[in-house]
């Protein structure tokens, strides 16, 4: 938004409309439709400044939850609902409802008998045309309806009659995003949303997860339902993530699952899960390479084998996409009363041209705009269910859809039979493996980011405010700083003075050897030219973020676009200078020690919060051994020793802790007691090893668990050996060796894949 | 009739330990108008710890095997007896009659040919097809002429070559290059069929791999064969080998057919386990077995 807004006269909005067509607000005789007058008195109250402001308002909530806005037509989100009186859309439901019914029967005729096309009543071009009609789906029944979902887009014609301009069949998209705008329309609009008296669209998804549970094979009762997502650069990702968050399932993907003894199961951190129903939200061709033609990759092995033998519910079924296409659409009205006795309520259309209009906000101003809605429905053991309610499109954006009136949205429920529910997942404690190393690695990715940034930091501001550091004893100062910010970078470990590259290095034997020139170079090769620098860093982080959107609060999606963009200023080399630099990285890290706080305050405690703090820990553990061992390992002369130490302590966010406890100048000896052994530090490499043992602990026993625990003994049992000393190049070269063993093992234990899957292999002739 | 006897074994070699493995096997031989099955077993090593047989849209019958045992070798090997007599040829009528009736064929059988005549995978139309087709099928000829016609075009035109394609390798490529192999040439006799409005399916078999003395071993015959097969409404479907320029007579044993190749690959399997070198070998042995009951009075 952002517009100059001018005084919106909704009461005049009539003079925008076209004669000739439908509009949903006036009829044609002028007058503003009865369900209408109380919204827009309402919205001309509230003025263009603050609907403005609520649009925007509603925009970023809607990208916060990772949707992608604007569309691919550059449009946002239109705060002025599409208002439908419950009398209609209940006529829009029978609708709707009608449709499911048919296009259920087709299907099963298709994959059946195959007798509508030997009746007449389809051509085979229409019947099995394309490449939509699935082989492997014929000949057998699936455990519940092929169509347990559905949506159509719908707009109306001139004379206002409702018509299908689309079938979702295979895998209908958009409930979840109906009912982000709804929540997010409901907290900026609340007054208007109550007095209103708008139905709900809560009882919809309960009816989901009841049709859902319905779809369990009753060879397989204990299955719980998964919800088969797309690639996490899927467009649909961060619907199918909503979705199953709503639902209370767990999002996985085709790696995440395997069938066995004809079952399928999750691969969780606790073990392998059956599942006995899945939403899978990929078409057909990406369901199971052993069936699907051409052969793929993609998808399960045996998958559609356990639906066929009735170990498994899918929703929607295996080849539903072939009812989906409009080559069906002009034999519809004669299928209807052939199989359902009935006149087809919903007349399909291909050509949208005059279709009926509504008002929309665009750019600040009122105007009448053509537009679709999408409307969705759930099949269960009762009927047909229509959400009250959808996702429309107009020219001012997407809109949120309300049906107003009828009975008390509280009387309204879910089905009146006996609601079946599959064992209620505790999602704390199933945790997808893939899940959990995206959130371990989310973790080290953080913290690992927030070390350098700050090192650089630390770097950059110490030689901008005392830039004669570098002239005491030959330039050691700067060779130690560029040393640690060299090794955190993942510099390959050549000695531990190596500079970097772009440095000043000393010149070999020519004398008294200098540090850097500034620390420019050696922050430009910490930030963005080595493999573990900050740029790389932080991008994993954003997309270990993607694959786990699940389990991270609204939130934290702002941060972590924030972290993209700066991101992307770290990569420009241009940009990299000076107080330019400084700020960027004052942003930075900010950002992430706002996401370390979020995931410190807003997540469960639950296993994947573990793997976040494991991974964070071991390291934030890593780290300080390397930062000490980069900076003390070769004894510092003693003029410059303090400076070290002092940007050390900087580095590892204690300095201030040192200086409250000692109130003295740098002395190795206390620093090494504050950061290693002190078990108070949050910093110290003992309180990381403590919090690694406890979050060990919680997660469940597993086969190959067993060597983390001796790991942290013999670290701990090193440490008592130095104890009260300075641990010595060894000690820490060990321990660092011990760490890089925990994670190995960390690595091994809970996220090693199933052995990897062989390319799909045919015999040729 | 002859009575074969068919040992079809496929054997997968890795150099790893493979964990599990899920196959999807078109082994086991099909009832078909000129061939009866009277036995046939299909078995693993290691053996599958679930099996289970569904007949899918075209009537073959399909093996899912799933292994869950460690191996580093997995073998499917089937054996069966089969019947065959030889096919009925039909008298010949305008190939142009054929598609126009094609269209109104609504039986099971005929809207399975229709679907037959629109692209599929790996058989899909192309004018370069059609040219290709029409020196064979002119606009007045008959389609069993244009069929025989076809097939020894293709023979002459064509060298059998195992190394110059694969599963992947496209018609066009075939058609350009002029080399392949028995799949190749199955569907480029399919695609130029369907390219000309014929409905045209893909047939899986085996050929008799020892012949008589004086009968001369066919090209293809030490593994799985294919070849094609033509739709005639109100008669049915006519085989023909474009890989030995022949109508098949009672020495090629069917084992499944469908659109082309993917919907009936004799194995087809997703293998669990460390990423390794795979090595296949197959061996196919057709034998003609003795009549079990000579006719009396011969």
């Amino acid at each position: 938004m952002g517009h100059a807004c001018r005084v919106l006269h909704f009461a005049a909005y009539g003079s925008h409309t076209q004669p000739e067509r439908f509009d949903e607000v006036t009829d044609t005789a002028g007058n503003t439709r009865a369900h209408w007058p109380a919204l827009l008195d309402a919205f001309e109250k509230l003025g263009c400044p603050e609907l403005a402001r609520r649009g925007s308002a509603a925009e970023r909530l809607v990208a916060a939850a990772g949707f992608v806005t604007p569309d691919a037509n550059g449009r946002t989100v239109d705060p002025v609902p599409l208002v439908f009186a419950a009398n209609e859309w209940e006529r829009l439901s029978a609708g709707i409802a009608q449709r499911v019914e048919l296009l259920e029967h087709i299907a099963a005729d298709l994959y059946g008998a195959r007798s509508l096309v030997q009746r007449g009543l389809l051509p085979v071009d229409a019947a099995l045309g394309g490449l939509d009609y699935l082989p492997a789906a014929h000949g057998w029944v699936p455990s519940g309806p092929r169509l347990s979902r559905y949506a159509a887009d719908i707009v109306r014609d001139a004379s206002g009659r409702f018509l299908v301009v689309a079938d979702h069949t295979e895998n209908p998209v958009g409930a979840g995003q109906a009912l982000l705008l709804r929540s997010v329309l409901t907290r900026l609009f609340g007054v208007e949303h109550r007095s209103l008296r708008v139905q709900p669209l809560g009882p919809w998804f309960d009816t989901l997860r009841t049709a859902l549970a319905e779809l369990a094979p009753t060879q397989a009762p204990s299955g719980r339902v998964a919800v088969l997502a797309p690639s996490p650069l899927h467009v649909d990702y961060a619907e199918q993530a909503l979705l199953a968050t709503h639902l209370g399932y767990n999002l996985v993907d085709a790696g995440d699952l395997a069938v066995r003894t004809g079952r399928l199961y999750l691969r969780a951190i606790g073990g392998m899960e059956p599942i006995g129903v899945l939403l899978r939200a990929v078409p057909d061709s990406a369901l199971d390479p052993l069936d699907i033609t051409p052969a793929t990759a993609m998808g399960v092995a045996g998958m559609v084998q356990a639906a066929r033998c009735g170990r498994l519910g899918l929703s929607n079924a295996a080849g539903s996409s072939v009812v989906g296409g409009s080559r069906l659409h002009r034999f519809l009205p004669q299928l209807c009363l052939e199989l359902l006795g009935e006149e087809l309520l919903l007349p399909s259309v291909m050509n949208t041209v005059g279709r009926a209009t509504t008002v929309a906000l665009r750019a600040g101003e009122l105007e009448a705009s053509a537009y679709t809605m999408r409307v969705h429905a759930v099949r269960h053991a009762d009927g047909v269910a229509v959400l009250a309610g959808g996702i429309a499109h107009s020219t001012g954006g997407i809109k949120d859809v309300w049906v107003v009136g009828g009975s008390d949205p509280s009387a309204r429920s879910t089905p009146s039979s006996g609601v079946l529910t599959l064992h209620p997942i505790d999602l704390r404690d199933s945790l997808p493996c893939r899940a959990a190393e995206a959130l371990f690695w989310l973790g080290r990715n953080a913290e690992h980011a927030e070390s350098v940034a700050r090192s650089v930091h630390v770097a950059l501001s110490t030689f901008r405010v005392d830039p004669d550091l570098n002239d005491i004893e030959g330039g050691a100062w700067g060779q130690r700083v560029t040393s640690v910010l060299a090794l955190i970078s993942g510099a390959p470990a050549e000695g531990t003075a190596a500079p970097a590259e772009g440095t000043a290095a000393p010149a070999e034997g020519a004398g008294k050897a200098s540090g850097p020139a500034s620390m420019v170079g050696p922050s430009r090769d910490a930030l963005s030219n080595r493999p573990d620098a900050l740029a790389n860093t932080l991008g994993h982080l954003v997309s270990n973020a993607a694959t786990v959107r699940e389990f991270l609060s609204t939130s934290t999606w702002r941060l972590t676009d924030a972290v993209l963009s700066e991101r992307n200023l770290l990569v420009q080399p241009a940009q990299i200078n000076g107080i330019d630099l400084l700020d960027l990285l004052d942003r930075t890290l900010s950002s992430l020690t706002s996401l370390s706080g979020l995931m410190q305050e807003s997540v469960v405690r639950g296993p994947g919060w573990r793997f976040f703090d494991l991974g964070r820990r071991l390291e934030r553990a890593r780290l300080l051994v390397t930062t000490l061992r980069a900076a003390f390992s070769v004894p510092a002369p003693m003029l410059v020793e303090g400076a070290i130490g002092e940007f050390v302590l900087a580095c590892t966010e204690s300095l201030v802790a040192y200086r409250r406890r000692y109130r003295t100048d740098i002395e190795l000896d206390s620093l090494f007691d504050l950061l290693i052994v002190d078990d108070r530090n949050p910093r110290s490499l003992v309180f990381q090893l403590d919090r690694i043992a406890e979050d060990l602990a919680t997660l469940p026993d597993r086969a190959g668990r067993g060597t983390e625990a001796e790991l942290l003994g013999q670290i701990t049992g090193l440490l008592a050996s130095v104890r009260a000393d300075r641990p010595c190049e060894s000690v820490l070269l060990h321990i660092d060796d011990l760490l890089a063993t925990l994670v190995r093992d960390v690595g091994t234990t809970w996220f090693a894949p199933l052995p990897g899957a062989q390319d799909v292999t045919t015999e040729a002739q | 009739m002859i009575t074969y006897q068919v040992r079809h074994r496929t054997t997968y070699r890795y150099d790893a330990e493979m964990t599990a493995g899920h196959t999807v096997a078109h082994l086991v031989p099909r009832t078909t108008p000129t061939q009866t099955v009277r036995t046939s077993h299909i078995r693993s090593t290691p053996t599958a710890a679930e099996q289970h047989t569904w007949i899918d849209v075209f009537g073959n019958l399909c093996t899912y095997l799933s292994i869950e045992q460690p191996h580093r070798r997995l073998e499917v090997e089937v054996l069966s007896e089969v019947v065959v007599s030889p096919p009925v040829v039909p008298t010949d009528r305008p190939w142009a009659q054929v598609v126009a009736e094609g269209a109104d064929d609504v039986t099971l059988e005929g809207q399975l040919a229709q679907w037959c005549s629109q692209d599929s995978p790996h058989a899909a139309r192309s004018p370069a097809l059609a040219d290709y087709a029409r020196t064979s099928f002119p606009s007045d000829g008959g389609v069993i002429d244009g069929l025989r016609d076809l097939c020894v075009r293709i023979f002459n035109d064509f060298a059998f070559d195992p190394a110059a394609t694969d599963i992947s390798t496209p018609l066009d490529t075939v058609l350009t290059n002029r080399r392949g192999v028995c799949q190749d040439f199955a569907h480029l006799a399919i695609g130029c069929l369907r390219s000309l409005g014929l409905p045209a399916r893909y047939v899986s078999g085996y050929l008799e791999t020892t012949p008589p003395p004086g009968v001369p071993k066919m090209v293809g015959a030490d593994a799985s064969h294919a070849w094609c097969s033509v739709y005639l409404p109100g008669f049915g479907w006519v085989d023909a080998d474009p890989t030995n320029a022949m109508l098949p007579p009672d020495r090629h044993i069917t084992t499944a057919w469908g659109r082309d190749y993917a919907d009936v690959a004799p194995l087809r399997g997703v293998t669990f386990g460390p990423p390794a070198t795979q090595t296949l070998s197959v061996s196919v042995d057709v034998i003609r077995l003795p009549d079990e009951h000579p006719v009396a009075g011969r």
